[in-house]
């Protein structure tokens, strides 16, 4: 009955099936139709939310341009709204993808040399007020007669640091109590990865330092047209 | 289900494109065999478009035109061999690469998501020729700058002959091409197809294929185009068919409208046929002049269409003449990690670098290994120069691109590989 599985190219053709998951592959057309697809690859509401997009350009006849801004980090957007043949842009609307709320909060990761490193810092620089606020609670000085520092820097082509702010507390300061700092970056906008380093401080699994700005987009300050989830299509007010 | 009958005419509409006589023996080679007469097909084919990607003609109206034009053409040079016997021939000679084509386009039609560059670039210049305007348009485009159109307008023009118009469809070509690439590399003559080949072939395509070279990223087509330029090189080293030669004109024109880096790798063919032994001289120096003659075209229809020409910001003199040597050390010592890495995850050319290092015992011609050498020479040239050249922080730069430029430059090692399996092969049967 299974004469045909003798021969090598059929066995061959049925690895690559397997390989590159034909039958579910198959199943995924034959079950969804291409907006749904795109829906279960890019997202409705999430990651790219193109399933969004598509819905409104529909809903709302969009087919000009229009500002996009996607707070998850997914690769571009804009492709799906564009329309080559107008090229209008539409500068009193705004839709906003995945909003996190009016605060984003930064996570710190570590590299060998004791300094760390705002997590998404060059995807969000430009969706922030830049106006930092950090929160350092349960730390210690290590040397209790010295100052505590804290330097935020940047690293050129060469890796070379450079300073681009330091903020120093006076010793015995506030020893395993609760810190907030307040620091602004403008001038370093060009550079996409900001360091930060505490000096003179305990940094162990009781230490937690939390990251934050502002959104420089305030969903207050616009007149809500559509709202799904977290996808918004707002117009200036 | 529609959408399975869609991929089967697209399938069928492809096919047309390679058996229709559209060479019309434009250079004229004796002996010639189904598959290389394919490939001549497919890149007359593709300088055909590429002409015609520049006329003010919208794509729905030269889809239709096309179609019409090779349906006549298959007709009227294959009505008489058209019979249940024949018929039933060629489907036993063609049915595997027509379910490896069906069986990965299911993979792009499941999966559809589009690349970064895709998504940038490519897509949005794929949406105006499918929008109806024309090549003058891209001038609107703001992230046009230096991103050559071909691949885009074969995007739109095949997603436009397909029933459906669905997007994918133009992406389903390149998967096409690749595997006819795969196919004519492999196989010496369809009518007689043995059975190893066939089954090397299906071993390549199992381990070569990932869904992120068709996601509508440009590298596949370097890729397949070096693949077929390198067997051409071979016709005219080892099987002296030194007519072949304008082929490779032919594809390095391509090149040039494809990717950015499309104009190294059809200075590199140019030079390749200056090196070949069994090309007369007059030949070399045509192909030679032809070649550079398209690479000049390029800047004229850019300026004629008022493009800007300097528009590739990472790459400018100032920058090349200021780099001091320590500079250039550092660049070095950075780039070459990255690059063992990326080598030593691609097939291809890892084998070819490792059959390159033991070629005293591959038993592939020598004249052709000096070809692959120099080859290699030319393409690790590039690539150091394309980063110690570029304005861009380094290693960003290297995580973001080398991976996509070792894979098409890869492309040229395709045959080079798979001539030693055949070998290894049927000396191990015997």
């Amino acid at each position: 009955m299974f004469v045909f599985l003798r021969s090598p190219i059929v066995v061959m053709i049925l690895i690559l099936c397997v390989s590159t998951n034909f039958f579910k592959n198959l199943a995924n057309i034959y079950k969804y139709n291409i907006d749904q697809r795109i829906n279960n690859v890019y997202g409705y509401c999430s990651n790219s939310s193109i399933g969004y997009l598509n819905y409104l350009k529909k809903k709302y006849k969009i087919n000009h341009s229009q500002k996009i801004i996607n707070y998850k980090q997914t690769g571009p957007v804009k492709w799906a709204m564009t329309n080559t043949k107008n090229s209008f842009k539409n500068t009193d609307r705004l839709i906003l993808l995945n909003y996190p709320g009016e605060v984003i909060n930064f996570e710190l990761r570590e590299n060998n040399k004791k300094e760390y490193k705002l997590r998404n810092y060059k995807f969000f620089k430009y969706l922030i007020q830049n106006d930092f606020n950090i929160e350092i609670t349960n730390y210690s000085d290590i040397d209790k007669n010295k100052a505590f520092e804290l330097e935020i820097f940047i690293k050129d082509r060469y890796k070379n640091n450079k300073i681009i702010k330091k903020i120093s507390f006076p010793a015995n300061e506030s020893i395993n109590k609760k810190k907030i700092i307040n620091f602004q970056i403008i001038n370093y906008l060009s550079y996409d990865k900001i360091y930060l380093k505490f000096n003179n401080m305990i940094i162990d699994e009781n230490v937690l330092i939390k990251i934050s700005s502002i959104n420089k987009y305030l969903i207050k300050d616009y007149k809500i047209i559509n709202n799904e989830f977290n996808c918004y299509l707002l117009e200036y007010k | 289900m529609i959408e399975i009958l869609n991929i089967l005419v697209i399938a069928l509409i492809f096919g047309l494109t390679l058996v229709a006589p559209i060479n019309l023996g434009i250079v004229k080679i004796k002996k010639l065999n189904i598959v290389n007469y394919a490939s001549f097909n497919l890149v007359i084919n593709l300088n055909i478009l590429l002409l015609v990607s520049f006329l003010p003609i919208k794509i729905a109206l030269v889809t239709k035109v096309y179609l019409f034009f090779y349906l006549i053409l298959f007709f009227k040079y294959y009505i008489k061999e058209l019979n249940f016997e024949n018929s039933k021939k060629i489907v036993r000679i063609i049915y595997p690469y027509v379910l490896i084509f069906l069986i990965l386009s299911t993979s792009i039609a499941s999966k559809l998501e589009l690349g970064w560059d895709a998504k940038y670039f490519y897509y949005i210049k794929m949406l105006y020729y499918d929008n109806g305007q024309f090549f003058s348009a891209l001038n609107e485009f703001d992230e046009n700058k230096w991103h050559p159109h071909f691949g885009s307008y074969l995007w739109a023009f095949f997603a436009n002959t397909s029933p459906l118009k669905l997007e994918y469809a133009g992406r389903l070509y390149y998967l096409f091409i690749c595997i006819f690439m795969f196919m004519f590399v492999t196989l010496k003559d369809l009518r007689r197809p043995e059975l190893a080949n066939t089954i090397i072939l299906l071993i390549i395509v199992s381990v070569f294929y990932q869904y992120q070279r068709f996601s509508g990223l440009q590298e596949i087509l370097i890729f397949v185009l070096l693949g077929i330029a390198s067997k051409y090189l071979y016709l005219i080293e080892i099987e002296k068919k030194k007519e072949v030669y304008l082929y490779v004109v032919f594809i390095a024109n391509i090149l040039v409208w494809v990717k950015s880096e499309g104009l190294i790798y059809s200075i590199i063919l140019a030079l390749l046929l200056i090196s070949l032994k069994n090309l007369p001289k007059h030949n070399k120096v045509i192909a030679f002049e032809l070649i550079i003659f398209s690479i000049l075209a390029k800047s004229i229809i850019h300026s004629f269409f008022e493009f800007n020409l300097n528009a590739q910001p990472h790459y400018n003199l100032e920058y090349i003449f200021s780099l001091k040597f320590n500079e250039i050390i550092f660049s070095v010592l950075n780039i070459t990690p990255w690059l063992l890495f990326y080598i030593s995850n691609n097939l291809f050319y890892l084998l070819g670098l490792f059959l390159l290092c033991i070629f005293k015992y591959s038993k592939i011609e020598k004249d052709y290994l000096k070809l692959i050498f120099i080859y290699l020479i030319l393409n690790i040239g590039f690539i150091y120069s394309a980063y110690i050249f570029r304005e861009m922080e380094l290693i960003l730069a290297i995580k973001t691109t080398l991976e996509r430029i070792v894979f098409s430059g890869s492309g040229f090692y395709v045959f080079f590989v798979l001539c030693y399996l055949k070998n290894y092969l049927s000396k191990y049967s015997k």
